[in-house]
């Protein structure tokens, strides 16, 4: 086992290669000259030519995509035109928020979307089962942008429970409680869509585990039900659920992108946005690479996490 | 003496396992290790063996739905290599172990039977439809079986539709894998009757095989005893019960359920790792007459009496 | 598709999210004739007017445009571009999935590892990075959209192509002619269809949602044209001093949504062979118990008696009585074997007895099963707990679903014991555990205790079930094919063991096979079902040399006999009758080649000579 974890763990070095790769491909796609994008248009020829050779625009692709990949390695991301920044320091300050946010919505989605789903299947067609499906449809077909906006006008403006927006208060703010505060409805609202789809997927899992022969063989041992449904069913259904909280992670990280706009949280999927539309391409590679790299190491968390849920794989 | 219809020579075929990481070794399970048998026209060859010996495997890739490894197959002296694959369907049929599982579950029993009709024979509609007629009356189907899908027929119906999807090509050989083991007893007496008669109405050839012994001794004219990828024993169906000779056969015998049996005792059942062959014979951690050949050399098929062939070092006397 | 159709409409909820989906799109078809006002128009003097107010029936937005015109517009827009994106994806997916899966190999592996390399971004960093190269606009967020959910179609497609390809009909498909082409185009494809329908109709509304989303964040749609999501966008900045702005937007890709979710589910759920079955109800614990009231308890000397057991299904309101009046008894240390073909009720009368047959859809109907003189039918389910697996245990046909396969053998074993006595402790447990792994002949058992299912063959398998089922020393061993799945000497080897450990212990045993051979060694007693009903009983070797059941000797001589020299089995003519379509009259009349048109006049009650039983109107006399 731990044999296969370690090759799990060399396996990230590939995919992440294939990543850096891609980014650089499709960043390298971008039309326009990064030159004249940085000098204006009113720069002379031999200027972009200067700075072409700067920033060793001027060399072949794969020999660009090098020098670019062993800058990244040592950190160097580049600098950010539109905040006149290096990219890392923006992106490591932006990088804690979207973490606390999405990390926190992310063990609430699990936590709420196992449990309903257990419960709804246990309950099959009784009203638990109902009233935890129509939540859960309501939570799958609502925009969460749409849900964040609601939030804010109720929970916000009309009952004054929590702030509209920000990460700490302007005044005065700044410890835990006052982050708490701040952090409940977005991460509330970045948690309802993928609870559902949690929800639902567990659910089925549970039900589709009930009608297999060795529940019916715990039955006959005398198990009782509670322990049925934990630890003969739950236990297996875990193996086709935790892929799903894998693919869950990464619609959290995607949902952040909104949430943070609509409450004006300073993470990473905010900035991106700014980024695409201040046409900051070095900005944007970062994130897309933070985000992504970050995505891809909690995937391999789950698959090891996986192999001690269900030693048939561990052989 | 009647030329074999079918030949096989040392036929092998390998599988390689996926590999559990990228730099593990590649592993290769030998399903099928250098089995040579002839098969006459007209016989019914039986291949018996506990699951997992490779009955299925030597059998579709007789028919050619597998590609051996080395090693021919000759049916009327022509290596199958060289026979187009219509061709090779035309001659030789499989009949499948789950008799539902080989009906695609979209279309009707006729639009499944007619595919070898249409592609094989080339036969047109109006024709087709006489065809399909013959054979629902010969299989014993009522006519009104072929507008049904294959979830609404029973196991018994579709194995019936099994066989006459594997005529309806014309071939002279059927490979029938298994074809009464999903059956109830009443239904499996049943399809071996219909199986009889078809082959005296046709003149066919059956390779026929089975875990079942009894099966295989009422049904069979001779028989080819598989262990562990190999051939154990050749010999006549009728000395199956009570004068075999290799251990392996004598075992299966023994243990065989009858009315008037006692429970048996048997403890070493354990089959070797088929990814790690042992040295010498396979059967040797279970065999009664082990001798100290059998661990460092594997045995040769090999004629011993009239019409037995043995793979043992140390044949039980008989 | 007429079923399918009416499958949905059927389900409620299917049915409304169809409705809604139908009005929204019947709106939005009709939008450009309904004469409302141009969705660009500024009017700034009419900024932020509120719904109904001067014919403005949802109000004007921040630049003083009709809401509703802007809404309808809008709405036509997002349907539209989300169902493109939809089309896009499902084709190309599915075509790299189907590919992949047909070929294989290498072609497999590239196609595959490409798409692995796509989902390992979160779908939105892949939206935003195309959007960035592309540049903002909803053609661009409509091809993101599209290549995002790509993977997810070629995933499914591709898994289930791949089990497609393995299956028989395929291979047999291939054996009567078919070459690699038109396996693809005629055996594959209508295979296919359901599942790229399934997949496409739970995922448009998603795609909605997406394309949105992309436009709220101002990298789809650009001013003016507008579609949902950018309204949602646009109306933001007022959302607090006028929310009826982003109100009314949201509202309306909240219904898109949700329309198109329960519709998808319903088809879905139309499509699913499995729901049909209603295979995906959850079983309860213990049997649904319907008896008639006053049931008398007879005093018994047996450790078990039951008396007129029935258990029926019911089905799409369809009653099925899987066994009708079943009655026998066992005495301590006795082994009585049921014995009868697929279907006759065997399973059903075994798991009746604890009550763990399904229910839904089983119900016991009647009958009593007096087991040491307590009626077990008339117990709440903590008291039928307490009797499973400790006085009453299971061993089961198929050793390599029965056992849990991500538990250890060790845990397995423990629990038995732990869950009918929880004051051990563990190590004495674990003692215990080795001694039955003993007792059922596993070589070193320490090894073992911590292997799992997968690991072990099926004879081991069955040796831990049979471990399991001996791990509380019960006094009844309910045994339902237990060989049944296992090569011959494996066979043999349980037989032994169980044989010799009951005998041992002085155990009872109900023993289940559909094999006259294999319970001939091992039962005393004999009881021969047929379409639910116990037709003949009797001590073993009795039964087996003189049938009193016409249904007893048929099946005799249908078994064969290895060293009988008896030729070919003789078949039985005609099959089993369906549960649901029985007569009044013998069940196994139209097989029977001894049937007078007496046997189908009325039900046949149990006729008794000495110590056997039957149900024939012929007493036993089957001479000629
Ligand atoms: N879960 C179920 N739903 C509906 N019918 C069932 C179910 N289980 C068994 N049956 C029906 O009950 C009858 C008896 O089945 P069973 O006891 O399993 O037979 P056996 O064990 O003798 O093969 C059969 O007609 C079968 O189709
Ligand atoms: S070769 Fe030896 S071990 Fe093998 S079957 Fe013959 S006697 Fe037994
Ligand atoms: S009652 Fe009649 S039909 Fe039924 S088994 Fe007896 S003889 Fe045959
Ligand atoms: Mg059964």
């Amino acid at each position: 086992m731990p044999r296969y974890i370690f090759f799990r763990i060399l396996s990230i070095i590939p995919v992440l290669l294939g990543l850096t790769l891609i980014v650089f491909i499709i960043m390298s796609l971008i039309p326009g000259d990064p030159a004249t994008a940085i000098l204006g248009s009113y720069a002379t020829p031999e200027n972009v030519a200067r700075l072409n050779q700067q920033l060793g625009l001027d060399k072949p692709l794969f020999q660009r995509y090098f020098i670019w990949l062993s800058n990244l390695i040592q950190g160097d991301f580049g600098r950010s035109m539109s905040l006149n920044r290096p990219v890392i320091d923006e992106i490591l300050e932006r990088f804690s928020a979207t973490l606390i946010l999405s990390g926190t919505a992310f063990v609430l989605c699990s936590f709420i979307g196992i449990l309903a789903g257990v419960i709804s299947a246990t309950r099959q067609y009784g009203l638990a089962d109902k009233l935890i499906t129509l939540t859960v449809l309501i939570g799958i077909s609502i925009p969460s942008f749409f849900l964040g906006m609601m939030m804010i006008l109720y929970f916000a403006v009309r009952l004054r429970w929590f702030p509209a927006s920000g990460m700490y208060a302007l005044y005065g703010g700044g410890d835990f409680i006052d982050l708490l505060n701040h952090l409940i409805m977005p991460a509330v609202a970045l948690a309802i869509v993928a609870a559902g789809v949690i929800a639902r997927l567990s659910r089925a899992a549970m039900l589709e585990v009930l009608r297999l022969d060795f529940i019916r063989t715990a039955r006959a041992k005398g198990v009782p039900e509670k322990r049925v449904i934990i630890r003969h069913a739950l236990r297996y259904s875990m193996v086709s659920i935790l892929p799903i909280l894998g693919l869950q992670a990464g619609f959290v990280l995607s949902g952040a992108v909104y949430i943070e706009i609509v409450f004006q949280w300073p993470g990473v999927g905010r900035m991106m946005v700014d980024a695409i539309l201040a046409r900051d391409i070095m900005l944007v590679q970062g994130g897309v690479l933070f985000v992504a790299a970050c995505y891809v190491i909690f995937n391999i968390i789950v698959d090891v996490v996986q192999l001690w849920l269900d030693p048939r794989i561990r052989s | 003496m009647p030329k074999p219809i079918i030949q096989i020579k040392n036929l092998c075929k390998n599988f390689s396992i996926k590999q559990a990481s990228l730099l593990g070794p590649k592993q290769v399970l030998k399903a099928v290790k250098n089995v040579s048998l002839d098969v006459k026209k007209g016989e019914i060859f039986g291949i018996i063996g506990e699951s997992g010996c490779g009955k299925s495997t030597l059998a579709r890739t007789i028919v050619g739905i597998y590609k051996a490894d080395s090693g021919t197959v000759k049916l009327n002296e022509n290596s199958i290599e060289n026979i187009i694959s219509k061709e090779l369907n035309r001659t030789i049929q499989y009949v499948f172990q789950d008799p539902l599982g080989s009906l695609n579950p979209r279309k009707t029993i006729r639009q499944n039977l007619q595919t070898p009709l249409h592609l094989l024979l080339g036969l047109n509609s109006h024709q087709i439809n006489q065809k399909l007629t013959e054979m629902m009356e010969a299989v014993g189907l009522p006519l009104r079986t072929m507008y049904q899908y294959p979830h609404e027929i029973s196991g018994g119906q579709a194995q019936r539709i099994g066989i006459a999807r594997a005529l309806l090509a014309g071939s002279q050989i059927l490979v029938l894998d298994e074809p009464v083991s999903a059956l109830d007893v009443s239904v499996q007496a049943q399809i071996l009757e219909l199986l009889i008669n078809l082959k005296d109405k046709f003149s066919l050839t059956y390779i026929f095989i089975s875990h079942d012994l009894a099966v295989i001794e009422a049904f069979c004219n001779r028989v080819a005893v598989m262990y562990y990828g190999e051939i154990a024993e050749v010999l006549p169906a009728t000395k199956l019960y009570s004068q075999s000779l290799h251990p392996y056969t004598n075992l299966l015998a023994r243990t065989a359920p009858r009315l008037d049996n006692e429970i048996h005792t048997e403890f070493q059942i354990e089959l070797p790792d088929p990814l790690k062959p042992p040295l010498g014979c396979a059967f040797a951690p279970r065999c009664s007459n082990v001798g100290e050949r059998c661990k460092e050399f594997s045995p040769e098929l090999r004629l011993l009496k009239e019409n037995s062939y043995v793979a043992c070092h140390y044949p039980t006397k008989q | 598709m007429r079923v399918l159709y009416k499958k949905i409409i059927r389900n409620r909820l299917a049915g409304f999210g169809a409705a809604l989906v139908s009005i929204i799109c019947f709106l939005s078809l009709i939008t450009p004739f309904l004469g409302l006002p141009d969705p660009n128009v500024i009017d700034t003097s009419k900024r932020f007017m509120m719904p109904l107010v001067d014919g403005y029936i949802f109000g004007a937005d921040h630049l003083g445009r009709d809401i509703l015109s802007r809404l309808l517009w809008g709405t036509r827009l997002s349907i539209f571009v989300g169902l493109v994106a939809a089309l896009i994806a499902a084709s190309i997916g599915s075509v790299i999935g189907i590919l992949a899966g047909l070929y294989g190999g290498k072609a497999d592996t590239l196609l595959m590892r490409s798409i692995d390399v796509l989902m390992a971004f979160p779908y939105i960093l892949l939206a935003l990075a195309i959007v960035a190269v592309l540049g903002p606009g909803l053609m661009n967020a409509l091809i993101a959209v599209a290549i995002v959910n790509i993977p997810f179609f070629a995933r499914n497609v591709r898994g289930v192509t791949l089990s497609l390809v393995q299956s028989d009909f395929i291979a047999a498909a291939r054996l009567s002619g078919r070459n690699t082409f038109s396996i693809l185009l005629f055996e594959l494809l209508p295979n296919l269809v359901s599942v790229i329908i399934v997949a496409f109709s739970t995922t448009i509304g998603w795609m909605i949602l997406e394309t949105a989303g992309l436009s709220f964040l101002g990298l789809g749609s650009q001013p003016p044209q507008s579609d949902l999501g950018s309204m949602l966008g646009e109306a933001r900045a007022a959302l607090i001093t006028h929310p009826h702005t982003s109100f009314i937007p949201g509202l309306m890709i909240f219904a898109i949504v949700m329309g198109i979710n329960l519709l998808g589910d319903g088809i879905r759920d139309a499509l699913d062979p499995r729901l049909a079955k209603g295979m995906l109800r959850r079983s309860q614990p213990i049997t649904y118990i319907d008896r008639q009231k006053n049931i008398s308890l007879p005093n018994t000397i047996n450790l078990i008696s039951v008396n007129d057991l029935q258990t029926e299904f019911q089905i799409d309101n369809k009653k099925i009585k899987a066994i009708r009046n079943v009655s026998f008894s066992i005495e301590k240390g006795q082994c009585l074997a049921i014995v009868g073909e697929s279907g006759s009720g065997k399973s059903v009368t075994a798991l009746s007895l604890t009550g763990l047959v399904a229910s839904p859809p089983a119900v016991i109907s009647g009958g009593v099963v007096n087991f040491q003189n307590i009626d077990i039918l008339s117990l709440n389910y903590e008291e039928i707990r307490k009797i499973r697996g400790k006085k009453i245990s299971y061993i089961f046909q198929d050793p390599n679903s029965s056992l849990h396969p991500l538990h250890s053998i060790g845990d397995q074993l423990i629990e038995v014991m732990l869950v009918h006595e929880s004051k051990f402790k563990r190590h004495i447990l674990e003692e215990r555990a080795i001694q039955l792994l003993k007792d059922v002949m596993i070589a070193n058992p320490e090894r073992v205790m911590n292997s799992y299912p997968h690991e072990l063959s099926g004879g081991m398998r069955q040796r831990i079930g049979i471990a399991i089922a001996l791990a509380n020393d019960p006094e009844l061993i309910i045994a339902d094919e237990p060989t049944t799945a296992l090569d011959v000497t494996v066979q043999a080897q349980i037989l032994d063991i169980l044989n010799r450990l009951r005998i041992q212990r002085g155990l009872s045993l109900l023993f289940i096979s559909h094999d006259m051979n294999v319970i001939a060694s091992i039962s005393d007693k004999i009881a021969i079902m047929y379409a639910g009903q116990i037709i003949e009983t009797g001590p073993t070797q009795e039964v087996l040399d003189q049938p009193f059941h016409p249904y007893t000797k048929a099946l005799l001589a249908c078994s064969p006999q290895i060293g009988s020299s008896l030729g070919l089995p003789k078949p039985i003519k005609g099959m089993p009758p369906l549960m649901e379509e029985l007569s009044e009259g013998c069940s196994f009349a139209p097989r029977c080649s001894y049937f007078t048109k007496d046997c189908n006049k009325e039900p046949i009650v149990l006729s008794t000579i000495e110590n056997r039983s039957f149900r024939c109107i012929k007493k036993g006399s089957l001479d000629a």
